[in-house]
């Protein structure tokens, strides 16, 4: 084997070829090959694909028929796909910003909590392990179905109306969807605990000695410190919220009155409820366009609120 | 990082209102505690009880008569298939699909880190931005490309992929974490006469294991509980992962056995419950390591 | 070369461009294009009976919505087929209604449907317009599907313009279901072909005296729609558009919207996130304000109602309520067994779809849980081994079978039926809520489904 590529003599082209591979920055980018070849393969050309599709009529069973805009205007004029755009930034609005806040409240509760900090930690992380799977979603349908536990076993318990429809409710409905997401905030909680433990100490002796109380200190010192941390949160979880899928498919299947009906899920349905592939595909598009936007404009506000300053 | 002074040099607080505060802090942190993981607590107790009692007697945790006929029953499974074959399935998807997640990842994780080479930078954009690019926007076109290759009812969807680093979470991870090996040990390696490759193999590889083991327990674990993927991709009963399998098994049109819903439920949480009680800290170092950045 | 140069124009980030290059489909001719080539096969072309040794193995996929009662059922009745089969595997697939039919569109356009599916009648037209079933008429030509004791007007429920693409498995007509056992404590005695204004009046007095609702839509709310226009003599559903007049929708919204007003129609709150027959409103729910004294099935599905319904309930069943129920009223088949053009075995499938039709012993197991067998001679032999539900439902499938009880069934829906129903369900929910008015979800609905259908 040739350890030094640029004495090769050429002769031999196996030999060459090993040396090849092994020049540094070839092998770095054969390293990387993998990551290319994906990402080429199974995402550039099914987004090609679709875009193409997008501008088609499709049901996946007959070849697709070019209708230039149509699914475009279609969308506009279509109340579902307006409803479900609703409900989706309902729901990324009301449980983004909670989780964050539940997980920033615990975070700090669990920093001073010494003891029992591993019991703790592991009652709050659970949830985020366990909250995507499908039975947890069963599970929560049933705790708040019309006969479920919270009806049946906690409101009757206190003598309450055992007989409140939250499922069906047009204002609670997704609201048993947002606790299911900020019930699994203990991910972000882990993360502000991480970050809340680099805070130096000494910055808040500094404060008391000014006089600065607890809330001013939590305002002056621990929050601008987390912003790093809190926009990168809030980055993630917009999208992630953005996309919410399962639960709504199992729990509620979009009623009542579409206040349920996700985004992803209406996708889902106009391309395999419903046979409109084409369709479905120029609602992906609208929805990169729309995950894109949202993205770019927490970016924009970046600089006006997170802190980079760093701990001096 | 300034941490001269420790904590335990805070000056003492009155030690009265501090125990008060204290005690209140724990009995609060506790009680949200408690009610967070009570549904949880609840769905075990509930796949003991007997069936037709579950919602009877909702407001009891602790069942009035143990049984276990539950899981007898939910093993049968749906369609003459039972759950052992439900869980040898998510076992192979998840198995599979993390094998290939964990070397392509490690490798792709060790270019970026490491390499130097033309499009290093693009690249690297183009990685993070696939953490912005999730499942769901590309269920429609995959479904169609994966169509186009043959693959629609066969596990390639759902395991090929993953051998690509497609997964820009855990590359990002990985890569932070190599960024973290000092580089001298690079150059020792290669005055020793290693390669590049004899580096990553000899000197990355073994050091990088926790991230890597990280890496795997999020992807076993996420990939155990998918269940888009396998709704739209895999279509024979005898193929459904168990994620699927309880969809059906608690399936809106037919008569439900809530009972032994709840008991494979509660089988289908074992692993990544054993996961999460034997190697917590991973996952807590993955999640804090990789949500620190940004 | 020409790949490479388009993997540097796509990183380079014209996307588009490549789009357009690669997937060019809609301009190329060539059939190898297309997502499906097998589907794109005119659908006479694959039945050619072609009669294979007795010993030589074959495999053979059979798909069915079902529930534990049936999916036990038909395991067995396969089971039976296979050993008088021998060489005949049978793989089963089942899922439930809500993912049936997701589940086999993803399968046709992976080109790997079952060779047998059961077919439903609001399918048929769609799945025959996408060539993916196979025209059975040769099969029944050579004898291979013998359908000589099926009556004619049963064997025409499967045909779709000169083909028959479906073998009916069973009949049943829509049939309401009612609590028996309180409408006796109150008095009441249901009687068929009950029209509209009576039922009103009935719906009004049990929720006067018992406080039990009316459940006329929120289970599914295409059906009592078409049974509404059918007394009017108009198909909901055609290809060309919606039948009647927006006014004919209005009527039908503005029952529903009465109903919820003056607190005798069940609230669609209610009915969220029930899963199931035994968490229908007749026999789960809170209290009564949640719990309907009625719903509307069709007549095979009373086994399933009274395998959860609570001790002592009895219930009956009669005809859905209607303006004109002799003229609304129908019998069709209640679910059909189809070949697909997929298939690699249409002559195994067949015999399996001749087998299932004509044996008796089959069909004692299955007994009427698919409906009353569409054969008269196996009907009539097993019909003394019906238990009471089968009894109650082959009593209705007769009297409505009489004469000048009932008009043929629509013919199947067209395709986008889906898309339409879905809306229809929402805009109930919208007059349920009180967001919209009668008025206003009947010509959103109307609007709505004339825009797809065109």
């Amino acid at each position: 084997m040739q350890s030094n590529p640029a004495t090769t003599t050429w002769k031999n082209p196996l030999s060459a070829i090993i040396a090849f591979i092994h020049r540094e920055k070839i092998a770095a980018f054969i390293c990387c090959l993998p990551f290319v070849v994906g990402f080429f393969t199974f995402l550039i050309v099914p987004m090609g694909m679709s875009l193409y599709y997008s501008f088609t009529n499709f049901n996946m069973l007959s070849p697709p028929t070019w209708t230039g805009f149509d699914n475009y205007i279609r969308m506009w004029n279509d109340t579902r796909f307006w409803s479900s755009l609703r409900a989706t930034f309902y729901f990324a609005f009301a449980s983004v910003p909670l989780r964050l806040i539940f997980a920033l409240a615990i975070a700090m509760l669990l920093l001073r909590a010494r003891r029992l900090i591993g019991i703790y930690r592991a009652m709050y992380y659970l949830p985020s392990i366990l909250g995507g799977s499908l039975a947890v979603a069963i599970l929560w349908g049933r705790l708040f179905a019309i006969n479920g536990v919270l009806n049946e076993g906690i409101l009757e318990f206190f003598g309450l109306n055992r007989n409140f429809p939250w499922l069906g409710n047009v204002n609670t409905a997704i609201w048993t969807l947002i606790l299911l997401a900020v019930w699994q905030f203990g991910s972000s909680m882990l993360i502000f605990l991480a970050s809340l433990k680099q805070i130096p100490e000494q910055l808040y002796e500094a404060s008391s000695i000014d006089g600065a109380g607890k809330i001013k200190q939590f305002v002056k010192i621990t929050l601008p410190l987390l912003t790093p941390t809190i926009f990168f949160n809030l980055v993630m979880q917009t999208i992630a919220g953005f996309l919410a899928f399962t639960q709504a498919f199992v729990i509620t299947r979009g009623e009542p009155m579409d206040s349920t009906l996700f985004y992803a899920l209406y996708m889902y349905r106009q391309v395999f409820d419903f046979g409109n592939a084409g369709y479905g595909s120029a609602m992906a598009w609208v929805m990169l366009a729309i995950i894109g936007s949202m993205t770019g404009i927490l970016f924009l506000t970046r600089r006006f609120w997170v802190y980079d300053g760093g701990y001096t | 990082m300034m941490s001269a002074i420790s904590i335990k040099d805070t000056p003492k607080r009155r030690i009265k209102k501090g125990t008060i505060k204290h005690l209140i802090g724990q009995i609060v942190v506790l009680g949200i505690g408690i009610i967070m993981i009570y549904p949880l607590i609840w769905m075990f107790m509930s796949s003991f009880k007997e069936t037709g009692t579950i919602f009877e007697t909702a407001g009891e945790l602790w069942p009035r008569v143990w049984v276990l006929e539950n899981y007898f029953n939910g093993w049968q499974g749906v369609s003459n298939v039972t759950f052992g074959t439900f869980f040898t399935n998510s076992a192979i998807l998840s198995v599979g699909g993390t094998i290939g997640a964990v070397i392509s990842s490690a490798l792709v994780g060790y270019a970026f880190s490491r390499g130097r080479f033309v499009g290093r930078k693009i690249l690297f954009a183009l990685m993070l931005s696939t953490l912005m690019l999730p499942a769901q926007v590309l269920m429609v076109p995959q479904f169609l490309w994966f169509n186009q290759l043959g693959w629609i009812g066969t596990y390639m969807p759902l395991i090929v992929p993953a051998f690509f680093a497609i997964s820009g979470f855990f590359v990002f991870l990985i890569t932070n974490f190599m960024n973290g090996i000092p580089r001298e040990l690079d150059e020792a390696a290669r005055i020793d006469g290693c390669s590049f490759y004899g580096i990553f193999m000899r000197i990355i590889l073994p050091l990088s294991v926790p991230a890597l083991i990280t890496t795997s327990l999020f992807s076993f674990i996420w990939r155990w509980d998918d269940f888009m993927g396998p709704l739209i991709y895999v279509r024979r009963v005898a193929q459904f992962p168990a994620s699927l399998a309880l969809r059906m098994f608690a399936d809106p049109a037919a008569a439900t056995d809530w009972g032994a819903v709840f008991a494979m439920s509660t089988l289908s949480l074992v692993p990544a419950v054993a996961i999460f009680i034997f190697l917590q800290k991973y996952l807590v170092e993955g999640i804090s390591t990789a949500g620190l950045k940004g | 070369m020409q790949i490479k140069k388009r993997v540097l124009t796509i990183l380079s980030g014209f996307v588009l461009a490549f789009a357009f290059a690669a997937c060019g489909v809609a301009d190329d001719p060539t059939p190898a294009a297309t997502p499906t080539p097998e589907a794109a096969q005119p659908a006479q072309a694959t039945p050619t009976p072609q009669p294979e040794p007795a010993d030589d193995p074959v495999d053979m996929v059979l798909a069915w919505w079902g529930n534990p009662t049936r999916n036990e059922q038909t395991t067995e009745a396969v089971a039976l087929f296979m050993s008088e089969f021998p060489h005949v595997t049978v793989e089963e697939q089942t899922v439930g209604w809500g993912d049936y039919w997701a589940l086999l569109g993803t399968m046709a356009v992976g080109g790997d449907l079952p060779d047998v599916i059961q077919m439903d009648w609001a399918f048929l037209e769609q799945y025959v317009g996408n060539n993916l079933l196979v025209d059975l008429r040769p099969f029944i030509d050579d004898g291979t599907i013998d359908l000589s004791d099926v009556p004619q007007s049963v064997i025409e429920t499967g045909r779709i313009g000169e083909g028959i693409y479906a073998v009916s498995i069973g009949m049943n007509g829509a049939s309401m279901i009612y609590n028996q056992t309180l409408l006796e404590s109150i008095g009441i005695t249901m009687s068929h072909n009950t029209t509209m204004d009576e039922f009103i009046e009935i719906a009004r007095q049990v929720y006067a005296e018992t406080g039990f609702r009316t459940n006329l839509v929120y289970t599914d709310p295409s059906n009592p729609l078409e049974v509404h226009l059918r007394a009017r003599g108009i198909t909901m559903l055609t290809p060309e558009g919606m039948g009647g007049t927006v006014q004919d929708y209005v009527d039908f919204f503005e029952i529903i919207e009465m109903g919820i007003q003056e607190g005798w129609h069940i609230h669609p709150e209610a009915m969220v996130g029930r899963d199931g027959m035994e968490q229908d409103p007749m026999v789960y729910g809170g209290d009564p304000s949640q719990m309907s004294w009625m719903g509307l099935f069709f007549s095979n599905m009373m086994t399933g109602m009274m395998n959860v319904a609570p001790e002592g309930m009895q219930m009956g069943m009669t005809t859905y309520p209607s303006e004109n129920p002799q003229l609304s009223n129908y019998i069709r088949a209640s679910m059909y067994f189809s070949i697909t053009t997929q298939s690699d075995n249409p002559q195994t499938a067949a015999e399996f779809i001749n087998f299932w039709t004509n044996s008796i012993e089959v069909n004692r197991i299955i007994m009427a849980e698919r409906g009353i067998p569409a054969s008269a001679v196996v009907a009539d032999a097993i019909a003394p081994d019906f238990n009471e539900a089968n009894q109650i439902a082959s009593y209705f499938v007769d009297f409505v079978g009489q004469p000048g009880n009932s008009t043929p069934v629509n013919p199947p829906r067209p395709e986008g039926a889906g898309e339409i129903v879905d809306n229809l369900r929402l805009m109930m929910e919208n007059v349920g809520h009180g967001a919209m008015t009668a008025q206003e979800a009947a010509e959103a609905f109307f609007n709505f489904g004339n825009s797809i259908l065109n």
